[in-house]
């Protein structure tokens, strides 16, 4: 028995190079693009927070299961992208790369949102504290945002641990990640085992890294402790 | 060279907040407000640096003048404030920098001073305040009256020509108001201008070379700082009887 669960967990871990891969490029790209977004929000422009808000509507509001197959078949049903972008259609046909691009994009909304929300939370003499020592929009959210990502922190690390699990649904467009092996090894054996493996793998890895959050927050948070 | 108020009107949606205030004093006053809550206090010091702007009137402080039958320019904001600190009751530092930091944030991204000046200058007005001790501890760490002079420090960083005060003391114990109570003297030697909204009478005689007493978002008397042993009007004999 012992050494039939070892030979599951031993292929099982052959697909965490792209679970953990994709988690990491997915979480730090998203992450870059919100903070963009964030600034964005924060603008004047209301075509371009209008823009914003559908974006983050729709990838909020539509399955991330929906949103990966849609980006992977999607444009297979347009040749002439094929035709006029052979580049985008080179980066579009990889799996890993149409995976990676769901994924951030859909993170990417929900962390903008968390973001957002922190800046705005900020307290108001925050911000006339940087008012009224002259500094303009650019200086005010320099000294801001900082703060509003330290305290954000913590709805962070849940968005970053979804965004691992959420990787457990690219196996369906052809990605050989944990879960791929985990459909692989149950379509050969259909046994209840397997499952039980994947998810303590899963377990493992969002423990060590909620773990990593929890640290990270509290030295981020040092400034609120005496 | 002066401060100078003219017919200025300023609503909040429907309530008018100040109604036709006009002023005018020369520069090196301390000049301090006193009025019961409501009274306009607040929003005449937040004109002063444009955190309020009237519907009308005139303004002319740090030689910039105001016509808020206009809209005001944002380069014109900027500018003012680089001449008009304030300080806030509730200090407003920012928790997630140290003191030093708080200090220095300012000088360099708007005034463009380079990093090693910024933390000399500020070193010099923290031992100048008893605060240099406290350069690398964050704002929360600190008690009230610290914080209140590390926001002061951080005003006076930007070497206003004017400084305001919204309600310095009134969540300091009585020892560290008298502290702030000598820095603003202090700064009143140097010849800087200051405005300070206060509840607080004793403070007020402590610190005031002149006085406008408010109610209902109008001035109802103004003078030097006799008044707060002889008034002239019934509303504020009425108010310094509380």
């Amino acid at each position: 028995m012992l050494d039939k669960l070892l030979n599951y967990t031993s292929i099982l871990i052959k697909g965490l190079p792209t679970t953990i891969s994709l988690s990491v490029a997915a979480i730090i790209a998203a992450c870059l693009l919100s903070i963009v977004l964030t600034i964005l929000l924060n603008s004047q422009h209301k075509l371009l927070i209008a823009s914003i808000k559908f974006y983050i509507l729709i990838f909020t509001g539509t399955p991330l299961l929906v949103q990966i197959i849609i980006i992977y078949y999607g444009p297979t049903q347009f040749p002439a992208i094929r035709e006029n972008w052979p580049l985008v259609w080179s980066l579009i046909s990889h799996p890993w790369m149409c995976a990676f691009i769901a994924l951030t994009l859909n993170s990417a909304a929900y962390t903008t949102q968390i973001f957002y929300g922190a800046l705005k939370a900020i307290p108001q003499g925050q911000w006339q504290a940087c008012a009224v020592l002259g500094m303009n929009k650019s200086q005010t959210l320099k000294i801001i945002m900082p703060y509003a990502f330290k305290r954000a922190i913590s709805s962070y690390s849940n968005e970053i641990i979804f965004v691992v699990k959420g990787t457990a649904l690219v196996s369906t467009i052809t990605l050989m990640d944990l879960m791929g092996y985990n459909q692989f090894l149950n379509g050969r054996y259909y046994e209840f085992s397997i499952f039980m493996i994947t998810g303590g793998i899963y377990l493992l890895i969002n423990g060590l890294l909620s773990a990593m959050m929890r640290s990270v927050e509290k030295k981020a948070l040092a400034f609120e402790t005496p | 060279m002066n401060i100078a108020l003219n017919n200025i009107d300023c609503f909040y949606g429907k309530h008018q907040a100040l109604c036709d205030v006009s002023l005018c004093y020369p520069l090196g006053e301390t000049i301090v407000l006193l009025g019961p809550s409501g009274a306009g206090k607040s929003s005449l010091l937040k004109v002063f640096n444009l955190l309020e702007k009237p519907v009308s009137g005139s303004m002319k402080i740090a030689d910039i003048f105001c016509d808020f039958s206009k809209p005001i320019k944002d380069d014109i904001v900027h500018l003012l404030r680089k001449d008009v600190g304030m300080v806030f009751q509730n200090y407003n530092l920012w928790p997630h920098l140290t003191v030093m930091e708080n200090l220095i944030e300012a000088p360099c991204q708007v005034l463009g001073m380079n990093k090693k000046d910024a933390i000399e200058k500020a070193m010099s007005l923290l031992t100048r305040l008893q605060l240099s001790t406290f350069s690398q501890r964050y704002p929360l760490h600190l008690s009230g009256g610290q914080q209140q002079r590390v926001a002061i420090a951080r005003a006076l960083m930007m070497e206003p020509k004017i400084l305001l005060f919204d309600e310095p003391t009134a969540a300091l114990d009585p020892e560290s108001t008298s502290q702030v109570a000598e820095i603003i003297n202090e700064l009143a030697d140097g010849g800087i201008t200051q405005i300070i909204v206060t509840h607080e009478v004793d403070f007020a005689k402590k610190v005031a070379s002149q006085i406008i007493y408010m109610e209902n978002g109008q001035i109802i008397e103004q003078g030097d700082a006799t008044c707060l042993i002889s008034p002239k009007t019934e509303n504020l004999k009425a108010y310094l009887s509380h």
